[in-house]
């Protein structure tokens, strides 16, 4: 279970995250959200899907790590994680952001706060990165942290944009991912989404233009070509049976 | 002589049949070699605004006149629909009989197209309805679920579903779209003359505000007031109020309780002495009603009857603040619906009870088969009017003698259900059938139309709801049969699981929407 509250530099002084990656870290995750900015360097090591948020049903990014529930296959032999790229909503744990209202002269304003998971396994007072400086200042770890935050609150922002861009062009499409066990079983993990090349090639010279200043056609391709790290990661998947 | 190419299509009426006819006709450009379309409303219109039924083909005409389900959900206060139920049309004792209502859910029969199960069911009839044993929606409907969940997409579907929306703002959503997105042209104004041409044909309408509308093929969408089949042409129309015996209603907008109020996914309409009770669940409020004969029933009656009703749904309704609407019509349709070159779709080419909500599904039949059969030329008008003509007296007549099954199994004892079961106000066909089905179940060879209204699988849904089960030789039961049956309970244990109720989803929908696919 999640425990979120606000940081600050008095209750959580002491504080420190342990910023490795393993199993053990809460890393035997089957996924991972990204984001079009993120697609380039996340398409070199995985397969990069769409999906609707099981919550909202919006359309949203992920970095593919297994087909199960729970399944990292990146994960080594030891349990270990270590990932060329890591994406932001994976560096950006055991933090969140949050939102605060501040009365300013009785007038509210929003602004945004950082948020910390107490119950996460990578927070302790021994080990790992420490979040403020002895007499309270922030440390750079933590100033890693903010940006972080604050590039995935913008990111998720723009989010909606994208898809909207993508949905109105009729460049998404539905697929399924198929493979058969050792024992023979076929399973599908359905509820995949990705680009639709054959839309994309018959778009006009203009709707191209739109996609490349906006900067979504780099996003399309990477998400295309990242599909070749399905087979890698079922080859993964055949080893471990 | 006018010109005999179909350029301009003229829509007099601004209602949901106006407008649907608008959409539809626009958005098929290529069906009609892209005749302008302009429609005509009168200022002085009255909406009716008691929430109305449609049947599933109106995802597909939304989807075809390219309105995303989300923006309709969320500006008709729509809400999902997965069939009806009727309560206590049985017998008497029904209306305190809990156990007195049967369903006709959307959904056909588990295995329908590769057989019929029906005779399978008869042997297990005490232990379990037909609707619940052979259509897991039944259960849906138990539990007001939705027939779909967030992550489906626009139109697609878990269980098969129409919706209940306010016909109003149906109109207003189809009018904006038809005119923003569709190029329809739209005129505000009263038609005060509709000019011929020498041959019988409308020529144009004159418009108290813009003069003389010219125009190749008209379309009557005027409603009650049939304001070119009937004013101008005097078209008549056919009463059916001998087999049909409703001819007025009185209807109610009843606000929920509380916001955790169960939206119901079904129009549930309630037996009554002398007519039947329809409620309609839209997403900020109900629509009520009671349709009655003015033969058995005084309007106060009705009223009365529609209050007690109010309450025993709602026991701390206040009804002293509701204002009962009374609606009068005549039960019956045109003798013909194409005449010269103008058609008439919705109100204007008849109107019966809406149980099993026949009136908007029958606009978009009308303009489905228009539209399959547009006339490209003047000359091709007789021949396509007769073959328009035949389709919709066909499914007039089948509507009418579906209608009148509800009517003619019960076992109520008032003078008005006494008088629906005497063999005299029963149409031929349906006694053939009922002779029939007596001996066997309605299967597809009772119905050869290539498009019937009401398939072999309603007929089974009312015939065995009503608990009229024909002499039938006990079937033993194999393996494959029963398998059919178990799936449709694992089908229902899973959609209770997995599915939302009506209203999480209309309010995910109205925070998040749907996507498009």
């Amino acid at each position: 279970m999640a425990n979120h509250v606000l940081l600050d530099n008095i209750s959580h002084k002491e504080l420190k995250v342990i910023t490795e990656r393993g199993a053990k870290w809460g890393d035997n995750i089957s996924c991972t959200a990204i984001y079009p900015s993120e697609f380039t360097k996340v398409q070199a090591n995985q397969p990069i899907v769409f999906r609707k948020h099981p919550q909202s049903g919006q359309f949203e990014a992920l970095a593919l790590f297994g087909f199960e529930n729970g399944e990292n296959l990146l994960l080594d032999t030891q349990g270990n994680l270590a990932l060329n790229y890591l994406p932001l909503s994976m560096q950006r744990q055991p933090f969140l952001i949050g939102q605060q209202t501040q009365y300013n002269q009785g007038i509210p304003e929003q602004s945004l706060v950082v948020h910390v998971d107490l119950d996460s396994p990578r927070i302790n007072t021994t080990e790992g990165e420490a979040v403020f400086l002895e007499h309270g200042g922030n440390s750079d770890y933590l100033s890693h942290i903010a940006q972080v935050l604050n590039t995935l609150h913008l990111e998720n922002q723009a989010l909606p944009a994208f898809f909207s861009q993508l949905l109105e062009l009729d460049l998404l499409e539905a697929f399924a991912i198929e493979y058969q066990q050792k024992n023979a079983d076929k399973v599908t993990v359905g509820g995949f989404y990705t680009i639709n090349q054959q839309s994309l090639n018959t778009l006009t010279s203009e709707q191209l233009q739109t996609l490349q200043h906006s900067g979504y056609l780099q996003a399309i391709y990477m998400a295309i070509a990242s599909l070749e790290q399905i087979p890698t990661l079922l080859n993964k998947k055949w080893a471990q049976q | 002589m006018a010109t005999s190419a179909i350029n301009h299509i003229i829509i007099i009426g601004g209602g949901s049949a106006g407008w649907l006819s608008a959409g539809l006709i626009a958005a098929q450009g290529h069906l009609t070699h892209n005749a302008k379309v302009t429609l005509i409303e009168s200022p002085e219109v009255a909406t009716l605004g008691v929430g109305e039924g449609t049947w599933p083909t109106m995802r597909k005409t939304l989807k075809t006149i390219g309105i995303s389900e989300t923006q309709f959900i969320r500006e008709c206060d729509a809400s999902f629909k997965q069939g009806s139920r009727f309560d206590g049309w049985c017998d008497d004792k029904s209306n305190d009989d809990s156990n007195d209502y049967y369903y006709h859910p959307f959904s056909l029969p588990v295995a329908y197209q590769s057989l019929n199960i029906a005779p399978y069911w008869f042997a297990q009839q005490q232990a379990v309805s037909f609707s619940h044993a052979v259509a897991s929606q039944s259960y849906f409907c138990d539990h007001h679920k939705a027939p779909k969940t967030h992550l489906h997409s626009d139109y697609q579907a878990q269980a098969n579903y129409g919706y209940h929306l306010d016909a109003g703002k149906f109109a207003q959503l189809l009018m904006r779209h038809c005119v923003d997105k569709l190029n329809v042209n739209h005129l505000l104004s009263h038609v005060d003359e509709v000019i011929n041409d020498e041959e019988g044909y409308i020529n144009g309408v004159k418009t108290r505000d813009h003069g003389l509308i010219t125009g190749d093929l008209f379309i009557d969408c005027s409603g009650h007031h049939g304001r070119l089949i009937d004013k101008h042409y005097q078209v008549p129309l056919e009463s059916q109020q001998h087999i049909l015996f409703n001819n007025r209603a009185v209807a109610v907008q009843v606000p929920y309780a509380n916001s955790k109020q169960e939206i119901l996914s079904y129009t549930k309409a309630t037996a009554q002495d002398s007519g039947w009770i329809w409620d309609i669940g839209l997403q900020t409020r109900r629509g009520v009603g009671m349709v009655y004969s003015s033969e058995y029933e005084t309007n106060q009656g009705a009223k009365d009857k529609l209050l007690s009703y109010l309450k025993t749904t709602q026991s701390e309704l206040d009804v002293s603040q509701l204002t009962i609407r009374e609606l009068s019509f005549q039960p019956g349709y045109r003798t013909q619906f194409w005449h010269k070159n103008c058609i008439a779709i919705g109100m204007s080419a008849g109107f019966i009870e809406p149980l099993e909500a026949s009136a908007l599904v029958m606009v978009e039949l009308g303009l489905n088969t228009l539209l399959a059969n547009f006339p490209t030329h003047r000359n091709a008008m007789p021949q396509l009017s007769k073959r328009f003509d035949q389709q919709c007296h066909y499914r007039w007549q089948r509507i009418i003698e579906f209608l009148k099954l509800h009517y003619v199994l019960s076992k109520r004892s008032s003078d008005y259900w006494q008088a629906h079961r005497d063999t005299s106000t029963i149409p031929q066909t349906l006694l053939d059938n009922l002779a029939l089905w007596q001996y066997q179940s309605p299967w597809l060879n009772d119905f050869d139309r290539a498009q019937e209204v009401f398939s072999a699988a309603s007929y089974q849904f009312i015939l065995y709801g009503m608990k009229h089960l024909p002499a039938f030789p006990k079937m033993n039961m194999p393996a494959s049969i029963i398998e059919h049956f178990t799936n449709n309970q694992q089908a229902a244990k899973q959609g209770l699981a997995n599915l939302p109720t009506n209203r999480q989803l209309l309010e995910h929908i109205q925070k998040f929407g749907l996507q498009p696919i």
